[in-house]
């Protein structure tokens, strides 16, 4: 069908007002980042990066992030593949109930929580570490992919089980080497939705880890914003943004184009 | 057979042993506690039945949350679907740049919520924010308000940006799903001499039910768990009116020291979430019945 050439200015127009304004606080970020202005005595251009790299010590706070992101990724990777195979290709007792069960978990808000969940972190010693995370964000992007998975493991056919089985394999071999496999490109969807979300979190990893050299980079920006002045300007303040926002940005240019497939894995049926 | 029945309960154990811990726990602790006079550090806690109910139904605040919520609600919801769906139909007849539009419209969906909010608190501030100096520039300088400190304009500030932060994701929805509809559809209404904008309101909007209908139900839990821009931006002020229920929890829980108060109120939050959900079902399955029907 062609566009007629009315319909073609008026959407191009509208889509170039929108990247601006999608844009725009981003390029001011970069543009600042560069700048001398504000408080303090930035000087401005690559010396405001350099100097974030010689003052403010931002490589513990990757590692927390790096640690909480790979440890919940594993998790979710093991837990929510048994799981989705379980629900997709076994029959047992109570099959439909328990499914539902969790699915109700995608609706309860991380607020209801947190309170309860920071008192059994502490209680285990483990409030400011990357372990206090891992768990609970695994659980939630667990439930939040298990229909994305099932719906992945539903389109596998099932004659794959009886010939196996007939063949004499187990059901944990049948799983490891037969259908897991097969799964990798609806786990490899699920997982980019994990990384985005447990790279993102604040909520939970502002209460469970409030040593600010152990925070993850999710919630460090909260602590420039009350830095700021004479002895950590603006210039370096955007540079900090920048790094900040830099290892989900290239994550995402990679990730991109599996994004809109993963979407409709998880959309159709939901 | 039996030993197939232990096989299944095996591989959903790992999960439902996080879901027990980490979700189930959690909510009975919470209905538990709604019940206590406690400030969440002391070891005694005085029983005191639903007083906490009844205080929170007393606290003036909790008319602004519920209005913040539907506020909220209703604006983000209505007009990101309209971007997203505008978008999407750019997209789906592709435009020149669709692709490049596409990647660059998603960005703020990724890009990390303490990281834009720090950016819009720059812009947004009153004396030396960006948006009131281009204001003053050409001269409006009566329109140069204190966005984020006014109760008027803060809810609408924190609407603004979470609508430039998710628009991307409705698009993207929207596309995704347009990808599915088939294309004879739309060849059988040209031949039978349906215009363009006859076929995107009568078969592409209709065709799309099942995704307005996830978004607004997301749309509307998220605007429940709103809790990022307005702790981030104003924390809840000025004067509550960027109050959201996660955001006066966490102030209840963390600063006030109200823990049973923050659990009632919690519990409060559940059982709205619950009743969305419950809605979701009953469409769910409404749909699906029509589904059943158009396909005999």
């Amino acid at each position: 069908m062609k566009n007629s050439r009315a319909y073609v200015i008026l959407s191009e127009l509208v889509c170039i007002v929108f990247m601006l304004f999608c844009l725009y606080p981003l390029g001011l970020m970069l543009v600042k980042s560069f700048s001398s202005g504000g408080f303090g005595n930035a000087k401005g251009g690559f010396d405001n990066y350099i100097k974030v790299f010689e003052t403010v010590d931002l490589w513990p706070n990757f590692v927390t992030s790096f640690t909480v992101v790979g440890g919940t990724l594993l998790v979710v990777g093991v837990v929510t593949s048994m799981a989705a195979f379980a629900f997709s290709k076994l029959n047992f007792p109570a099959k439909n109930v328990l499914y539902y069960l969790l699915l109700t978990g995608m609706m309860v808000p991380v607020a209801a929580l947190i309170f309860p969940l920071f008192q059994v972190v502490k209680g285990l010693g483990l409030n400011n570490t990357a372990f206090s995370l891992i768990f609970p964000y695994a659980t939630l992007n667990a439930l939040f992919n298990l229909i994305v998975l099932k719906n992945f493991f539903d389109g596998l056919p099932n004659e794959l089980m009886e010939a196996a089985h007939i063949d004499g394999a187990n059901t944990w071999r049948i799983f490891t080497r037969i259908l897991f496999p097969l799964s990798l490109p609806g786990l490899s969807i699920v997982l980019i939705q994990t990384f985005l979300l447990s790279w993102n979190e604040l909520q939970m990893a502002m209460i469970f880890i409030n040593k600010p050299a152990m925070q993850p980079i999710s919630v460090v920006p909260l602590r420039f914003m009350q830095n700021i002045g004479q002895s950590f300007p603006l210039g370096i303040m955007y540079a900090c943004l920048v790094v900040c926002l830099l290892p989900i940005a290239i994550f995402y240019l990679f990730a991109q184009r599996l994004m809109v497939r993963g979407l409709t894995a998880g959309a159709v049926k939901g | 057979m039996q030993r197939r029945t232990i096989a299944g309960y095996m591989f959903i154990s790992p999960l439902f042993l996080l879901f027990a811990i980490f979700i189930i726990y959690p909510i009975i602790f919470n209905i538990y506690v709604s019940f206590f006079e406690w400030n969440g550090i002391r070891p005694e806690m005085n029983f005191t039945g639903i007083e906490n109910y009844i205080n929170i139904f007393k606290d003036p605040v909790m008319v602004k949350i519920i209005r913040n919520f539907v506020v909220f609600a209703f604006f983000t919801i209505i007009i990101q679907a309209f971007l997203g769906i505008s978008f999407a139909s750019f997209f789906i007849r592709s435009i020149k740049g669709s692709d490049f539009y596409r990647t660059v419209f998603y960005i703020p969906v990724i890009a990390t919520p303490a990281i834009i909010g720090n950016i819009f608190s720059r812009i947004l501030e009153t004396n030396r924010g960006q948006l009131n100096e281009a204001l003053r520039a050409i001269g409006l300088d009566f329109l140069a308000m204190q966005w984020l400190a006014d109760p008027k304009y803060a809810l609408g500030c924190i609407i603004a940006i979470n609508i430039w932060q998710w628009t991307g994701y409705s698009m993207l929805m929207y596309y995704a799903n347009m990808l599915n509809i088939p294309s004879d559809i739309y060849e059988a209404a040209t031949v039978d001499g349906a215009r363009p904008y006859q076929q995107f309101f009568r078969i592409t909007i209709p065709l799309l039910r099942s995704t307005h209908f996830t978004l607004f139900i997301m749309g509307a839990l998220g605007s429940l768990k709103c809790f990022d821009l307005p702790y981030i931006l104003t924390k809840g002020g000025p004067n509550y009116a960027t109050e959201f229920f996660p955001t006066y929890i966490n102030k209840k829980s963390f600063e006030l020291f109200d823990q049973g108060g923050a659990s009632a109120l919690t519990v409060i939050m559940l059982v709205i979430a619950m009743i969305i959900t419950l809605a979701q079902v009953m469409l769910y399955t409404r749909n699906n019945k029509d589904k059943e029907l158009a396909e005999r």
